[in-house]
């Protein structure tokens, strides 16, 4: 790895891999190399820790809640958290349940770290279930082929969902509050992937066959910044 | 003969936790509930701090199809309204339920790259 400085966006589809197929990052950057020793112990991170990488295998998968408990207590200290604290519990929450209850996935994946002095916070969501083109032709029998993953993904942020019409609500509100809060998404699934920008736009991107990702992989960076947001204001029904 | 109480109360802070987020806890408050013998039960939402929305749709869903009658008590400002908005959102929904409510969001929409 040449990087001079990984984030979890980057990190945990790498961790995955790791985790995986016992394969060894290697970096010549030292910091690089410790924050990955660091962050690879199976054992909870040291109090006062500002990451959380949290792997879930099989039988593990169960109930999020420990994630969530933990995901709470990483953004406990920070202003964005202290701001807006119920839209920061909704994204946590959606995102979790997303995983739980969608992706019909055997193994999920959590990694999140707040930057103290960037001010910002970033966390992703990774599952190797069966994508959101393979979830919405599993539950409504739409039909995607792989080169259209984008369009899959496009439609779930428009609210279409695998399963009742008040579940296409997650992914959409999620998106909207994480860009309210000025911050970004970026959402890989199959062969598609999304960048939802704050000012509202939309970067779509079709992978080729070799770069699919088998799952999903959902990723947003929210800037503590002084915006204050009500959550209630961006809940649609 | 062991007298069946009509009305039996759940805090449920103590069931789930302050953070109501995740379905699957909805559906281990909703197994207690179903042991209990009595026919009515009251839960107590006092203290608790945030309902996600998709606590809230289980949520509802789950006290539909109860056999028991569910009476919620103290529920904190924030958590009646969530249950309000799920419930507003299921009602104008329920005739097709696979069609989303809103109209779908405008997207400024890029062309798509090639990675």
């Amino acid at each position: 790895l040449d990087a001079v400085f990984v984030f979890p966006t980057t990190l945990l589809p790498l961790l995955v891999l790791m985790d995986r197929t016992g394969a060894v990052l290697e970096s010549s950057i030292p910091s690089v190399r410790g924050y990955v020793a660091a962050v690879s112990r199976p054992d909870a991170p040291p109090a006062g820790a500002t990451y959380l990488v949290a792997l879930r295998r099989g039988a593990d998968l169960g109930p999020g809640e420990g994630v969530l408990d933990r995901l709470v207590d990483l953004s406990g200290s920070t202003r964005l958290f202290s701001r807006n604290r119920d839209a920061y519990h909704y994204l946590l929450s959606e995102l979790v349940d997303n995983i739980d209850q969608h992706a019909g996935a055997d193994h999920a994946y959590v990694m999140a770290q707040y930057y103290p002095i960037r001010g910002e916070i970033e966390a992703s969501f990774m599952d190797d279930g069966v994508t959101i083109p393979g979830s919405l032709e599993r539950g409504i029998g739409r039909h995607y082929p792989p080169e259209d993953a984008v369009q899959a993904i496009v439609d779930a942020l428009g609210g279409l969902s695998s399963r009742t019409a008040e579940r296409g609500f997650g992914l959409r509100t999620s998106v909207r509050l994480t860009n309210a809060l000025g911050g970004e998404v970026l959402i890989v699934s199959g062969r598609g992937a999304v960048v939802a920008e704050p000012a509202g736009g939309v970067l779509p991107f079709r992978l080729s066959e070799d770069r699919a990702l088998q799952g999903t992989l959902v990723s947003l960076r929210i800037p503590e910044g002084d915006k204050t947001i009500s959550l209630y204001d961006y809940l649609e029904g | 003969m062991d007298e069946i109480r009509q009305s039996v109360e759940l805090n449920v802070r103590q069931e789930v936790g302050s953070l109501l987020m995740l379905r699957s806890s909805v559906t281990r408050l909703f197994q207690k509930v179903a042991l209990l013998r009595a026919p009515s039960i009251i839960l107590d939402f006092s203290q608790v701090e945030f309902m996600s929305r998709s606590f809230a749709d289980e949520y509802l869903t789950g006290r539909a199809l109860s056999e028991k009658t569910i009476e919620e008590r103290n529920l904190p400002p924030e958590v009646s309204r969530m249950l309000q908005v799920v419930a507003h959102s299921i009602a104008a929904t329920h005739s097709d339920p696979f069609v989303p409510p809103a109209a779908h969001r405008s997207f400024e929409l890029a062309p798509v790259k090639l990675l």
